[in-house]
């Protein structure tokens, strides 16, 4: 199931609020949000609930014995053991298919190459459930000795398909006790229901120009797709990649915003994931702003264990690369995916040890700057087929000897002018502030305003999102890849 | 002391009429009378509620399908339809809309074509 389904709108998530309200303590609210979680998850996988519920099961038994031994080689033993199976579930379902493919096409080997269905969430819950065997080897948080509430932390359908990652450390204890008062509450249903708009409203749409301009960007559907892209006008291959820039930012962080507000609606406080990242003035700056939840995850499990910066620089540009290719890997199973987080290690380690000076540019060209090359990095991610990628780079240019500006690309542009300028918008903190401004004044219809708007556009939101929902079938889930 | 306690019955006032909302449209999308079964708007036939099977539920489509037909059969779909295409005549200035994906043509002949005798 996904947030954005009318199902998960009329049906799941009333009744879950409601049914976790009339429960009387924890203990039963506990028990209701496992239910739910279950239920939302085998709603659209429901054969590998079993993995899910599995993975859990063995890294809760073992993370006992790192506990019991901790500080002995038998804790590090029970962890590694741990660490094996998890990422190697994790290889199994998300990269055999793809290693066996590119082997299949160099050596011939294997005469057919198995389609390995890939569980949704799968990323996001191993990195949960290895964060919590870490930690627990630390000795940062005590082993969960209830299987239910480990399983609890791992399948809670607020963050288990699509992030934010969330750390055991900083919910273990609202998982025995929380509260939420009306505070919570409001801020909740803002988070949720401005999330809401977000992906339905103003990320589907740009999902549907991306998709219109720039197409699948897929393998198999390279032959349909050349001549049209080869002829395709400069202006509208723009337009593609741009909305698709917007749309995957729209996309992830809505569902952040989403998973963020169900979660205080329940006493649940997770981290933020995204802090506008299109306003960073260095590619440094984009990823302490951008995904900070598998960016953290990576630095503290990864890059620090590795030695970090402390080892010398030569030692510090190989965790680095060792960081960025684990970082493209994660994103997808494609050489597209690896590429560009190779792409992020060259100008993360070209800002660190070539051009330190380049943060220091005026404000306008580092933000110039930031921006081309996390668009480049976006054209990268969206082709998992190169030569349709190559194709695209070359018209953005006109070097396919296409128009610059065509009928076509002129309409769609005037088709959607309102809607991107909105878009744009919604990208910076520029809504968030004008809503606070109004809310807080303490003119006399500045508070008459603000009290319509705070309690008016939470259902409008909903209302129009049902809206599209009901009137468009156009609703990817993003996620599937990672 | 006293605008605390205003922001506290304003917060929940806002978090009861949000959830009046969210539980309205629950029980009006389960009056199953209200959902239609043709779209004369569309005019065509719409999803109908799947067969059950267990091979069905084991490989999701079972659940898939049920999305499918909630969405499809939602009551009062066609005002739905109305209010999202109000919605979407807002994105832009509407010169010629473009539909779908825009793929190359034949290519016009630049010379008359004459047919053999």
């Amino acid at each position: 199931m996904v947030f954005s389904s009318l199902v998960f709108l009329c049906v799941f998530f009333p009744l879950q609020m409601l049914v976790y309200y009339l429960a009387r303590d924890i203990e039963a609210r506990n028990t209701v949000l496992i239910l739910f979680s279950l239920v939302f998850y085998a709603w659209g996988e429901p054969f590998f609930i079993v993995l899910l519920v599995f993975m859990c099961f063995v890294d809760w038994g073992l993370s006992q014995f790192i506990y019991k031994y901790r500080g002995t080689g038998k804790s590090r033993f029970f962890l590694v053991l741990g660490c094996t199976v998890d990422l190697g579930l994790l290889a199994f379902f998300k990269y055999t298919s793809f290693l066996l493919g590119e082997t299949h096409q160099w050596f011939g080997f294997p005469s057919v190459v198995p389609k390995i269905a890939l569980p949704i969430g799968i990323s996001f819950y191993t990195f949960q459930l290895l964060s919590y065997m870490v930690d627990v080897y630390r000795g940062e948080v005590a082993a969960q000795r209830h299987f239910r509430l480990l399983l609890l932390y791992v399948s809670l359908f607020h963050q288990c398909i699509a992030g934010p990652i969330v750390r055991y450390k900083d919910v273990s204890e609202q998982i025995l006790s929380r509260h939420v008062d009306s505070q919570n509450m409001r801020d909740g249903i803002n988070r949720f229901a401005s999330g809401l708009a977000k992906k339905v409203l103003l990320a589907n749409v740009c999902g549907s120009l991306a998709s219109k301009t720039i197409l699948s960007g897929a393998l198999a559907d390279q032959a349909k797709n050349l001549p049209t892209l080869e002829n395709a006008a400069a202006l509208s291959l723009w337009l593609g990649c741009f909305a698709y820039g917007l749309q995957i930012y729209l996309d992830f962080s809505a569902y952040s915003d989403m998973a963020i507000g169900m979660g205080l609606m329940v006493g649940f406080h997770y981290k933020e994931n995204f802090n506008y990242p299109y306003l960073a003035n260095s590619i440094t700056d984009f990823w302490r702003r951008w995904h900070m939840s598998l960016s953290s995850f990576f630095r503290d499990y990864v890059y620090i264990p590795l030695g970090g910066n402390r080892k010398g620089r030569l030692r510090q540009c190989v965790n680095l690369l060792i960081v960025w290719f684990l970082t493209g890997m994660w994103h997808g199973a494609g050489w597209n995916f690896i590429l560009w987080g190779l792409y992020y290690f060259l100008f993360l380690a070209l800002e660190k040890f070539l051009i330190p000076g380049l943060q220091r540019l005026p404000a306008v060209f580092a933000h110039l700057y930031t921006l081309v090359v996390v668009f480049f990095g976006w054209v990268l991610f969206y082709f998992t087929d190169f030569t349709q990628g190559w194709v695209v780079l070359k018209g953005l240019f006109c070097l396919n000897g296409n128009a610059l500006i065509s009928f076509e690309s002129r309409n769609i542009l005037l088709n959607y002018l309102f809607f991107l300028i909105v878009a744009v918008i919604a990208c910076t903190p520029l809504p968030r502030m004008l809503y606070h401004r109004v809310c807080s004044s303490t003119n006399g219809a500045a508070i008459a305003l603000g009290t319509v708007l705070e309690w008016c556009l939470p259902v409008a939101a909903l209302v129009f999102s049902i809206s599209y929902l009901v009137g468009d079938s156009y609703n990817p889930f993003l996620y599937l890849q990672f | 002391m006293r605008h605390a306690k205003q922001y506290r019955r304003g917060s929940r006032g806002k978090a009861a009429l949000f959830f009046l909302a969210l539980f309205a449209f629950g029980i009006f999308s389960m009056l199953l009378p209200l959902r239609p079964t043709q779209s004369a708007m569309e005019k065509r036939e719409l999803a109908k509620f799947p067969q059950f099977s267990v091979e069905t539920l084991a490989n999701g489509q079972y659940t898939k399908d049920i999305d499918t037909w909630f969405a499809d059969t939602f009551p009062l779909r066609d005002m739905f339809f109305k209010l999202n295409s109000w919605v979407q005549s807002l994105y832009g200035i509407k010169t010629v809309e473009i539909v779908g994906t825009v793929e190359q043509g034949d290519e016009i002949p630049d010379a008359p074509f004459i047919k053999d005798k």
